[in-house]
């Protein structure tokens, strides 16, 4: 569903990692292994606005099943610099609406830079992602491609503070997913310690929304460029893409199962208002509002 | 080692990112909004011009300038009275407390696609408004309506508003009988509009767009006045006697094409009493052809036998109920004895009503009404000219949307079944029906000529834009033909005969028929094809009492036009300037887009026309014949482009 709208990850628990994340450390005079960390996610999320829809009657709920895998290899470049490579398999199958079912495949460079070794010492990082995602409905395929930067440090021996800004860009089949926007994130992670940890975070993005709805003139009004939406036949719904000040907020709390897997809970909430003003008296909400809540498996191998 | 794998993972990281960033370019069902519907090269783009839209010599068309609109408007409003909406609508008194006033609104879904906002009223001395706001939200697709439009005609959205528009019913600047006048303003300046783009299609200019529907005619503007503007033309059997009066009419409001909300206030039941509030105004407005005690009909003037009989009177009736309108909502009519009894019940309301009806309907005179297709008698008389416009020409259906309605309907395939069955090959070999846009060539009518050179055009084909001529038939060596692969190739003969002579007209994509064309050469030919002029033309039309006996304005025939000699411009002399607007009025009645359906042609030729046929213009003859000898000086005067 993140790709959908392109919007941050249905699951933001794939911000966290699997208790004891620290990969292990190659014994010495052994061949390194092709990557340093190999997580896998089975998750299931309920989402009670996959059309991102503003009236009652564009409002559609579903749930859907989805696998990560993710792989990435750390490359030294000197004492304070590192690249980290990612790559990432993913699939979401959703159950009442199968054009939003996708399968996705990318990769994340960051290079990342601390400097010094010091506990309280904040890595920064600059970052490229890109992804192909190809989906049931054949309106959204295509790619995204994010990059930017972003810091993480330890506050305590708790708490945990990480930020990042982006241009996060899609282009698909149908331009009314062709989407730019602009994001700033912070997250916050309490540790619990064996008892796990606590996550927080908030998001603000400045660009393109898609937003289903049915052919109204507030619907048309706001849209740049719209299309009936294949995801939903039968349902008349149109999908636009419009201008929007998005708020996106997540909290969720990971549960350590053992060293190498982890359960993690997570609420995620959307909220998104167009920036464009009608030129008429409306008397209804502009803005659309998602919940997503999620339960997903992590483990490491 | 180390540091080149580094850059080899770095390198492809940076590839595989690139390749992520691809894609995009937008499918085939993305609509902007705010972006008109594309005009695809070759399809026919006639709408909303007339017929003959008088082709001036340097190929603009006169109806469609703003000069046009310009001489329209002094006209009809001399002063500037009227050049603003707001000055529009205090001069008809809206708002003003006076009078009666109400407001609908509703969905044109069949003609324009509007959602409309009309506020119509009925002033104490009996003249009529209509101030309309249309609203359309230009979705780039397909040109149609669409619910928004009407969403946006009840919230008022100023960014869907994208026409506003004022018709009055009332007399003249110098008084007298009242008339409909239509005017344009800008949305957002409310300043009035000489020119207006009403379906996406481009500017034309007023009072065009309206009328061409309402009723209209389309004469050619007559020499400058004082000021050195060219005027309006004046036709002779408008009962108003005033410049200006195109005897454009107010269409009735088929209220049962409309589409209406459901949001209360603006359901269909809301909106009927509304609605037919105003089409008892509009029913006002039409003349009566014979006396009437009824109610509805004692805000109705009399009837010249020269102007339209006010046939759509029987629409509204027919719609609320019959006389005395008792209906209080409007119900499509039955269809027309004269239809039914015909057995073409399906023509009827496939072709008939949903797309001729609207426009027909408000046209005919009390001498020549068969234009108005109230009977299939009627619409069967126009058979070879309904082939041309609608299955050659696509000029009809005359609004895009309308057009495209049709061609989409049941419709076409009916139409197309009875032109073949009045020997129109309106269907292919295959029993495809055929349809406008594919090349028509036409190397013009059948002629006489002098020996000698002749230049032949193409130019009245349709759709293509390479031409193939060639010499079918005719007397041994006795002519050629040079460039015959342009559209305006010559025709030299040495000896005198009937030649035939064929076109192939081509496009991208398909090849027309041969179209064969015959050229009788006389080498006694007199005049000259290229020596006609106005003064021959006159001299036939005022040649005896044939013409002018009843094109004159005298008569209480009440023809459009007066062939006789007079003082056009009321100077107290007849003078050239008199003689100039004399020529213009002629070439008025020359379609130079389709020679053939010239009015100056058809009408004397019993097409048509009251007078029936006119000795020397028997076209059943072969050129040259002497009982078409008229007929073949008006041709060529024609084809020569009517020089003064």
């Amino acid at each position: 569903m993140a790709a959908l709208l392109g919007l941050a990850s249905a699951t933001a628990s794939a911000q966290q990692a699997a208790a004891g994340a620290a990969p292990a450390p190659s014994a010495p005079g052994a061949a390194r292994p092709i990557f340093d960390r190999v997580q896998a996610e089975l998750g299931y999320t309920y989402d009670d606005n996959v059309t991102r829809g503003r009236g009652d009657d564009e409002i559609l709920w579903d749930q859907l099943l989805g696998v990560r895998v993710s792989a990435s290899r750390a490359l030294r470049i000197n004492d304070n610099a590192r690249l980290v490579v990612t790559g990432m398999l993913s699939g979401e199958k959703f159950s009442r609406y199968d054009g939003l079912s996708n399968l996705s495949g990318g990769l994340d460079a960051a290079l990342q830079y601390r400097q010094s070794g010091a506990f309280n010492a904040i890595t920064f990082s600059a970052f490229a992602r890109g992804w192909l995602d190809n989906y049931a409905s054949h309106l959204r395929d295509g790619s995204h491609f994010s990059f930017g930067v972003g810091a993480r440090g330890a506050l305590t021996d708790r708490i945990a503070l990480s930020g990042e800004l982006a241009r996060n860009e899609r282009r698909a089949q149908s331009e009314v997913w062709d989407l730019v926007d602009y994001s700033a994130r912070v997250n916050l992670d309490y540790s619990l310690e064996r008892s796990g940890t606590l996550y927080v975070s908030g998001e603000y993005r400045h660009g393109d929304v898609v937003s289903d709805g049915h052919a109204t003139l507030v619907n048309v009004s706001l849209a740049q460029v719209f299309v009936l939406d294949d995801a939903f036949p039968g349902k008349d719904l149109f999908a636009y893409r419009s201008e929007a000040r998005t708020w996106v907020s997540n909290v969720g709390y990971n549960l350590p199962l053992g060293q190498r897997s982890a359960l993690d809970f997570s609420w995620r909430r959307v909220q998104s208002t167009p920036t464009a003003q009608l030129g008429f008296d409306f008397q209804g909400s502009l803005r659309y509002v998602v919940n997503q809540y999620s339960v997903v498996l992590l483990t490491l191998f | 080692m180390a540091f080149t794998r580094t850059i080899g993972w770095i390198c492809a990281t940076a590839a595989a990112l690139l390749l992520a960033a691809c894609g995009g370019g937008g499918s085939a069902g993305d609509i902007h909004p705010g972006t008109n519907p594309p005009i695809v090269p070759g399809e026919p783009n006639a709408f909303l011009l007339f017929p003959n839209p008088q082709v001036e010599p340097d190929g603009s068309l006169q109806t469609n300038t703003p000069a046009y609109a310009q001489a329209y408007y002094a006209a009809i409003d001399p002063n500037n009275t009227k050049d603003t909406v707001s000055k529009w609508r205090a001069a008809n008194g809206f708002d003003s407390g006076t009078g009666s006033q109400v407001t609908a609104v509703f969905g044109d879904s069949r003609d324009l696609g509007f959602g409309r906002r009309m506020t119509a009223r009925q002033n104490t001395d009996g003249t009529l408004a209509f101030y309309v706001e249309n609203y359309l939200i230009k979705t780039g697709g397909a040109y149609a309506f669409s619910p928004v439009n009407l969403e946006a005609a009840i919230v008022r959205d100023p960014n869907a508003l994208v026409y506003v528009a004022g018709v009055e019913f009332s007399p003249g600047p110098a008084g007298g009988v009242s008339f409909a006048k239509y005017f344009s303003f800008d949305v957002a300046t409310g300043v009035r509009e000489n020119m207006v783009d009403i379906d996406g299609r481009g500017d034309k200019a007023m009072p065009g767009p309206c009328i061409t529907c309402h009723g209209g005619r389309a004469d050619a503007l007559t020499p400058p006045d004082a000021s050195g503007n060219p005027r309006f033309n004046l036709l002779l059997n408008a009962v108003s006697g005033a410049r200006g009066d195109v005897m454009g009419q107010l269409p009735p409001f088929e209220v049962s094409t409309f589409q209406f909300s459901t949001d209360p206030g603006y359901t269909r039941a809301d909106q009927e009493p509304l609605l037919k509030t105003m089409n008892r105004w509009v029913l006002c407005s039409y003349p009566l052809p014979a006396p009437s005690a009824l109610p509805e009909d004692a805000c109705r003037r009399t009837a010249s036998v020269g102007e339209w009989q006010g046939t759509a009177a029987a629409l509204i009736k027919a719609a609320y109920g019959g006389d005395g309108l008792p209906n209080p909502a409007y119900a499509e009519p039955a269809v027309p004895d004269a239809w039914a009894t015909a057995g073409q019940t399906s023509l009827y309301q496939t072709v008939q009503a949903p797309a001729c009806r609207v426009c027909h309907e408000m046209r005919g005179t009390g001498r020549q009404a068969d234009i108005d297709f109230t009977t299939f008698a009627d619409f069967q008389s126009y058979t070879a000219r309904i082939f041309a416009t609608v299955v050659d020409r696509g000029d009809m259906p005359l609004a895009k949307l309308v057009y495209d309605s049709f061609h989409a309907s049941s419709g076409e395939a009916a139409l197309a079944d009875f032109l073949v069955g009045q020997g129109q090959p309106a269907r292919d070999a295959s029993g495809a029906v055929l349809r406008p846009g594919r090349p028509i060539a036409d190397p013009g009518p059948d002629r006489v000529v002098r020996q000698g050179a002749t230049q032949l055009s193409a130019s009245n084909s349709l759709f293509a834009d390479t031409y193939a001529w060639s010499i079918v038939s005719g007397p041994n060596g006795g002519a050629t033909l040079t460039n015959a692969g342009t559209a305006q190739p010559t025709f030299n003969a040495t000896i005198d005969g009937t030649y035939v002579v064929s076109l192939v007209a081509n496009n991208a994509s398909a090849k027309s028929a041969p179209k064969p064309v015959s050229l009788v050469v006389q080498n006694t030919l007199t005049p000259a094809p290229g020596a006609i002029r106005f003064a021959d033309i006159k001299a036939a039309l005022q040649d005896g009492t044939e013409c002018q006996g009843c094109h004159n304005r005298f008569t209480p025939l009440k023809a459009p036009i007066d062939f006789t000699n007079y003082d056009r411009d009321g100077d107290g002399a007849i003078t050239p300037t008199d003689d100039a607007w004399f020529y213009a009025e002629v070439r008025s009645r020359i379609n130079f887009q389709e020679i053939v359906a010239s009015p100056l042609l058809q009408k004397p030729a019993g097409e048509h026309h009251f007078g029936g046929l006119g000795p020397g213009f028997d076209t059943s003859l072969a050129p040259g014949q002497p009982g078409r000898a008229k007929y073949d000086l008006f041709l060529n005067w024609a084809l020569n482009g009517a020089p003064q």
